[in-house]
C-alpha cells in the first residue's frame, strides 16, 4: 500500500489556545479514515488545517513522501473539501458553480469543462438540477452539489468537515449514499461525522479526539465493540445511547 | 414659463452628463478600494491612504472639494475645460462614498465562498472578480441608487465653477426675467424625473438580480 499523506506534529494555536495538539496522522491511497469526538475537540480545526485554511504553528505536511508548501498543495488540487454549510457559489447555477473553477483554475475550455460537470452531476444523481440555481435545491441536493463541484478538481484526497450535520434528518442518508459511492470507486477520504453507524460501515479508521488530541485510533471493529480507553467508552456510551 | 423650458434642456443634459459620468468613475474606484479594505488589514498603506482620503470627503463640505478641484488641478498643470473639472471634483466626492458602500458590501459577504474558493485553488484575484464582488455588488445596488440621487442633486454646487448646468442654468434665465419662484419650481421639477428615474431603475435591476434564481422555478 502506497502512503499518499503524512502529517507530523501538527499543532494549531488560537492566540494562547492550544487546539490541535502535536498530531501525526498517516493515510494509505484508498483509506478513509473517520474523525470523531465532542464539540470543540479540534476536529474542524485539524481538518481545516490539512485543507490549508488554518495556519499550522508546527508540522508537516507530506503528499506522496514529499514535503509540499500551501501553496502546492492548493496549485495541484490535492484536497477537496466538503462543508458542513455547502458554501455554494449563490450567484451562479449548479452547472456554473461546477465549471467556473475548472475554467479558471484548471485552464480547461467551456465545452469540456461542461462535460465534467456533467459527469461528475451524474454520479452525484442531480444532473436534472443543473441549470438552477443552490437556493432552488434541498439541502441534501446542494451538498452533493458541493461534493461534484470538489470531485471534478480531481483530488487526491477528499475532506469533509460534518457534510450532513446542517441537513434535515431524511436529507442525509442521499448524502452519505453519495459518498459512499465515492469510496467505492477508490477515493482516499477523511471524514469528520457524528454518523457512527455510517463510520462503522465505511470507515478503515476511526480516530476519537477530545481536547485537541488523539485520544484513539482505531480499527472500526475495535473501536466500537472493544476500545482501548476509558475516554473513548464514555464518548460512545454518550453519542450511542439512542 | 413655457419659452424658458426648452433653454434649460441642454444645461439639464450637462447635469445628467456629468453625474453619471463621475458616479460611473467613482463607482470603479470605490470597488477598488473598498475591495482592498475589506482584504487587507487596517495597516495596509493602501487602506491608510484610503481611509485619510475617505474621512478627508466625508469631513469637507462639497463646495469646498469643487473650489479645490477648480483652482488647484491648474495649479499642478493640468488645464482642462469646466466640464471635466466638474467631473474630476464629483468623482472625487462620490469615491469616498462608493468606497464605503463597497466596503461594507464585501465585508458582508460569508467567509465560506472565500474558503471554498480557496480549496478549489482559486487565486484571490479570481476569487474577487468571479464571487465575491458579482454578490456584493448585487447588495450594493440601494445605497448606489442612494448615492446617485444625492450626486445629481448635489451636482448643482458646480454653478460655483460657472458649469453652465441645470442650475446655473435656471441662475442666468432669472438675471434676465426675475421670475425667481417660477424658475425655482421649474428647476425642482427637472431634477425630479432624474432623480426618480435613478431609483427607478435601481430598483428595476434590484429586482431582476433577486428574481434571477426564482427564473427557473417561474418556467416550470
Ligand atoms: N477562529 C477561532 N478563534 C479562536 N478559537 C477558536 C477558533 N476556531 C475554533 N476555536 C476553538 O478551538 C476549539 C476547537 O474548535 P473546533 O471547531 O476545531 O472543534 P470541533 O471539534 O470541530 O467542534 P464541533 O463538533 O462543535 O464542530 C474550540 O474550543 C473552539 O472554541
Ligand atoms: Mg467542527
Amino acid at each position: 500500500m502506497t502512503n499518499i499523506l503524512s502529517i507530523n506534529n501538527l499543532n494549531v494555536f488560537y492566540e494562547s489556545f492550544h487546539a490541535v495538539q502535536n498530531i501525526s496522522l498517516s493515510l494509505n491511497e484508498r483509506e478513509i479514515v473517520v474523525i470523531c469526538g465532542p464539540s470543540g475537540s479540534g476536529k474542524s480545526t485539524l481538518i481545516r488545517a490539512i485543507a490549508g485554511l488554518e495556519k499550522a504553528d508546527s508540522g508537516d505536511i507530506f503528499i506522496n513522501n514529499k514535503l509540499m508548501s500551501e501553496k502546492e498543495v492548493f496549485k495541484n488540487n490535492i484536497f477537496g473539501m466538503v462543508f458542513q454549510q455547502f458554501n455554494l457559489f449563490p450567484h451562479l447555477t449548479i452547472i456554473e458553480n461546477i465549471t467556473l473553477p475548472l475554467i479558471k483554475v484548471k485552464k480547461i475550455n467551456k465545452s469540456e469543462s461542461i462535460k465534467i460537470a456533467e459527469d461528475v452531476l451524474n454520479k452525484v444523481k442531480i444532473i436534472d438540477q443543473k441549470d438552477k440555481y443552490p437556493s432552488k435545491l434541498s439541502g441534501g441536493q446542494q451538498q452533493r452539489c458541493a461534493i461534484a463541484r470538489s470531485l471534478a478538481m480531481n483530488p487526491k484526497i477528499m475532506l469533509f468537515d460534518e457534510p450532513t450535520s446542517a441537513l434535515d434528518p431524511e436529507m442525509i442518508n442521499e448524502v452519505l449514499d453519495v459518498m459512499s459511492d465515492l469510496a467505492s470507486t477508490g477515493m482516499t477520504m477523511i471524514i469528520v461525522t457524528h454518523e457512527m453507524g455510517f463510520a462503522k460501515k465505511i470507515a478503515n479508521k476511526i480516530i476519537f479526539m477530545d481536547n485537541g488530541e488523539i485520544v484513539e485510533s482505531n480499527t472500526p471493529e475495535n473501536f466500537f465493540t472493544n476500545p482501548n480507553k476509558e475516554r473513548t467508552k464514555t464518548f460512545l456510551n454518550q453519542v450511542l445511547q439512542h | 414659463m413655457v419659452e424658458v423650458f426648452p433653454r434649460l434642456l441642454p444645461p439639464l443634459w450637462v447635469t445628467i452628463k456629468v453625474s453619471f459620468i463621475s458616479l460611473f468613475l467613482a463607482f470603479f474606484i470605490g470597488l477598488f478600494f473598498g475591495s482592498i479594505n475589506s482584504i487587507y488589514s487596517k495597516f495596509n498603506p493602501i487602506n491608510l491612504v484610503s481611509r485619510f482620503y475617505v474621512w478627508i470627503v466625508l469631513c469637507t463640505p462639497i463646495i469646498i472639494q469643487i473650489y479645490a478641484a477648480y483652482l488647484l488641478l491648474p495649479k499642478v498643470g493640468i488645464k482642462l475645460d469646466v466640464f471635466w473639472v466638474g467631473v474630476i471634483a464629483l468623482t472625487f466626492n462620490s469615491a469616498g462614498y462608493q468606497t464605503e458602500i463597497s466596503r461594507a458590501s464585501i465585508t458582508s459577504i460569508d467567509k465560506g465562498q472565500y474558503e471554498a474558493s480557496k480549496t478549489l485553488g482559486m487565486s484571490l484575484l479570481t476569487t474577487m472578480i468571479y464571487i465575491i464582488i458579482p454578490q456584493a455588488i448585487k447588495r450594493m445596488l440601494p445605497a448606489t441608487a442612494n448615492e446617485a440621487s444625492h450626486l445629481i442633486k448635489a451636482s448643482a454646487v458646480l454653478s460655483v465653477i460657472a458649469l453652465l448646468e441645470l442650475h446655473k442654468a435656471a441662475i442666468n434665465l432669472q438675471g434676465n426675467s426675475f421670475k425667481f419662484i417660477e424658475l425655482l419650481a421649474l428647476q425642482a421639477l427637472l431634477y425630479l424625473p432624474i432623480v426618480l428615474g435613478t431609483s427607478y431603475i435601481a430598483s428595476i435591476l434590484q429586482k431582476n438580480n433577486d428574481d434571477k434564481s426564482s427564473k427557473i422555478d417561474l418556467a416550470k
